[in-house]
């Protein structure tokens, strides 16, 4: 078990350092910074000393190692427009990113959840069918659309919420609802699979042959085993909330990471756009290695199996 | 598995076949769906004779002229934007922009996703494993949004980065299946008879599992569009003269609170497609690939 954990520990440690590695390669094979930054017509010594003061002067490799040695000390640089370290300017985007992302994801859990076990207990039947098609028509509307629709109704027709900003709590209201509906769509699809599944289980039905009341098996027996994948499940949504907040924060003016990366990006600032991405890939591999663990030590199956595999050495 | 008796029947082969005749036949929302994708798929080809008026062609003195149901006329049925483009023109360009970046992305995605998959359950390009890792843990809007912005914008490389969307998943798809049809007879019995493996991947083994491949590009494809447009409604995809429905929306959305037809009717085709799709797909992975429920 220990061994197990540390060896998906040591992968994830792997994993993000290949990651750092990809985009430091991406982003210094497209163009040398200084060139992109200055104008056109700036002096050559001027590009030189440019290109010393910001270490662009020393061999890739030299550089690479640079880098990846600083990461430890939290040193990821100057932001070149800035001129304050990347790693200030990124961190005090990220209260902002998780107010949004932490309200979505709880709205999502919340009404998807529940809405997903209904649907599983009354199959077939009206609430099933309304709630399924409320959960594809969630995932399938773009947010940037949503947004949109959203500003349109609410904010310029009726005028009852501000579009853009973040100075009150009513400023959250729009995003919060833009980035929780695809979550909250494919969660109750998925928490309802997972109920079926499991509804269909052996167990269940002994259970409920021992003559136990509808309402406990579903609650002693059914849930705790559906949960499972569902978690599963959230830990590999939270990619697909970070991206989805590019979007959002973009439509809505708020001042959090994904914004921040968008305006980065068309100033070409080399060490924040690092910064967040390596931010939001730690992010990642970390959620996904907790998942990973939490798996196993929620699904007994699946600990006796890892117990089994590490006895037979 | 969200309908357990039917997706056990169908598991077992002999059923699936028998149960063919019955499973073409569609429920009435799947067949909405699919007229809808075959409706935007031919207005998409044939856009250059569709279209009414050029997708660049101004005429400034209707600029932002509403639609006819709005007291416009029928010239420009869905009104016109603010630089005095016909709104209905630019849609039918829009979508076959769309559509056709998305169509090249699946099939680059695919093909990339499918060629690793085999290699690695071949034992070969092992190292294809991290990446699949790396990619779980770079959402692909960020990547192509970094890779766009520092490259510069070309119409190549943006297609190419709207591809990588999803190969992971087309690798790790293909792997298991492929390592799970080397352990039935008829690739035991191939290996026995001498079959070189890139004949037995090839031409025994890709047939077989070329269904649950294309029913996974399906459900892919509504992420792709997705991709598409919200990398062009940031402005780092597709880029202007040129138009698509994600830059449409981009750009009409400045003009929300006078002229809210167009940034409206491109996100509504957005939205028609990866809905139409969605369940286009859910139906047909019901029907053909009850594997690969979840």
């Amino acid at each position: 078990m220990l061994i197990n954990a540390l060896i998906k520990t040591a992968r994830a440690f792997a994993t993000l350092l290949l990651c750092v590695t990809v985009v430091f390669v991406v982003l210094r094979l497209s163009g040398d910074p200084a060139t992109i930054l200055l104008p056109d017509d700036t002096p050559q010594d001027v590009i030189d000393e440019y290109r010393r003061i910001w270490g662009l002067d020393r061999s890739l490799l030299e550089q690479y190692f640079s880098y990846i040695a600083a990461i430890p000390r939290g040193d990821l640089g100057i932001s070149f427009t800035e001129n304050r370290p990347a790693v200030q300017a990124v961190l005090e985007r990220v209260p902002a990113t998780l107010q949004l992302g932490i309200a979505a994801l709880a709205i999502a859990i919340m009404l998807g959840v529940p809405l997903g076990i209904l649907a599983a207990l009354w199959r077939g039947g009206a609430l099933d069918r309304f709630v399924m098609g409320l959960a594809v028509l969630g995932f399938s509307i773009p947010n940037f659309f949503l947004a949109i629709l959203l500003i349109v109704l609410f904010a310029l027709h009726a005028r009852w919420l501000p579009s853009a900003g973040s100075e009150t709590l009513s400023h959250m209201i729009l995003p919060v609802i833009t980035l929780a509906s695809g979550t909250m769509g494919k969660l109750a699809r998925f928490t309802r699979t997972s109920m079926l599944e499991v509804l269909g289980q052996p167990f269940v039905r002994t259970a409920h042959s021992k003559g136990l009341g509808q309402f406990y098996v579903t609650c002693r027996h059914v849930l705790p085993a559906a949960a499972i994948p569902v978690v599963t499940f959230l830990g590999f949504e939270l990619g697909t909330v970070i991206a989805g907040a590019v979007v959002t924060e973009s439509v809505f003016a708020w001042p959090g990471l994904g914004r921040l990366l968008v305006t980065s990006v068309a100033q070409r600032d080399l060490p924040v756009v690092q910064t967040i991405i390596l931010l939001v890939s730690a992010t990642l591999v970390v959620s996904n290695l907790l998942v990973d663990l939490l798996y196993g030590w929620l699904d007994p199956r699946v600990k006796s199996f890892q117990r089994q595999a590490g006895q037979k050495p | 598995m969200s309908a357990l008796t039917q997706s056990n029947l169908a598991a077992a082969p002999d059923a699936s076949v028998s149960a063919a005749p019955a499973a073409m036949r569609m429920p009435w929302d799947v067949r909405i769906a699919a007229g809808l994708l075959l409706l935007v798929l031919v207005i998409a080809l044939l856009a250059g004779v569709i279209a009414p008026h050029g997708y660049a062609t101004q005429n400034l003195a209707v600029r932002l002229q509403p639609p006819v149901f709005m007291g416009g006329t029928w010239q420009y049925p869905l009104g016109i934007d603010n630089l005095g483009r016909d709104v209905l023109s630019r849609l039918i360009y829009g979508m076959r922009t769309s559509i056709l970046i998305a169509f090249g992305a699946t099939l680059i995605g695919a093909t990339i996703g499918i060629t690793l998959g085999l290699l690695t359950a071949l034992g070969q390009a092992t190292g294809v494993l991290l990446l699949v890792d790396v990619q779980a843990a770079l959402p692909s809007v960020i990547l192509a949004l970094v890779a766009l912005a520092f490259f510069g914008n070309n119409l190549w490389l943006f297609i190419l980065l709207v591809g990588l969307e999803g190969w992971e998943r087309y690798a790790r798809l293909t792997r298991g299946l492929a390592i799970s049809a080397r352990e039935t007879g008829y690739v035991q019995a191939l290996e026995s008879l001498g079959a070189s493996s890139s004949r037995i991947y090839l031409r025994h083994i890709m047939p077989n599992i070329a269904s649950a491949l294309i029913v996974q590009a399906t459900l892919n494809f509504p992420g792709t569009v997705l991709l598409e447009t919200s990398l062009s409604f940031l402005g780092l995809g597709v880029q202007p003269p040129m138009t698509s429905l994600g830059l449409m929306l981009g750009q009409g959305r400045l003009y929300l609170l006078n002229a809210w037809w167009i940034a409206v009717f491109p996100g509504l085709i957005i939205f028609a497609v990866t809905l139409s799709m969605s369940l286009f797909g859910d139906w047909l992975r019901d029907r053909f690939d009850p594997s690969l429920r979840g």
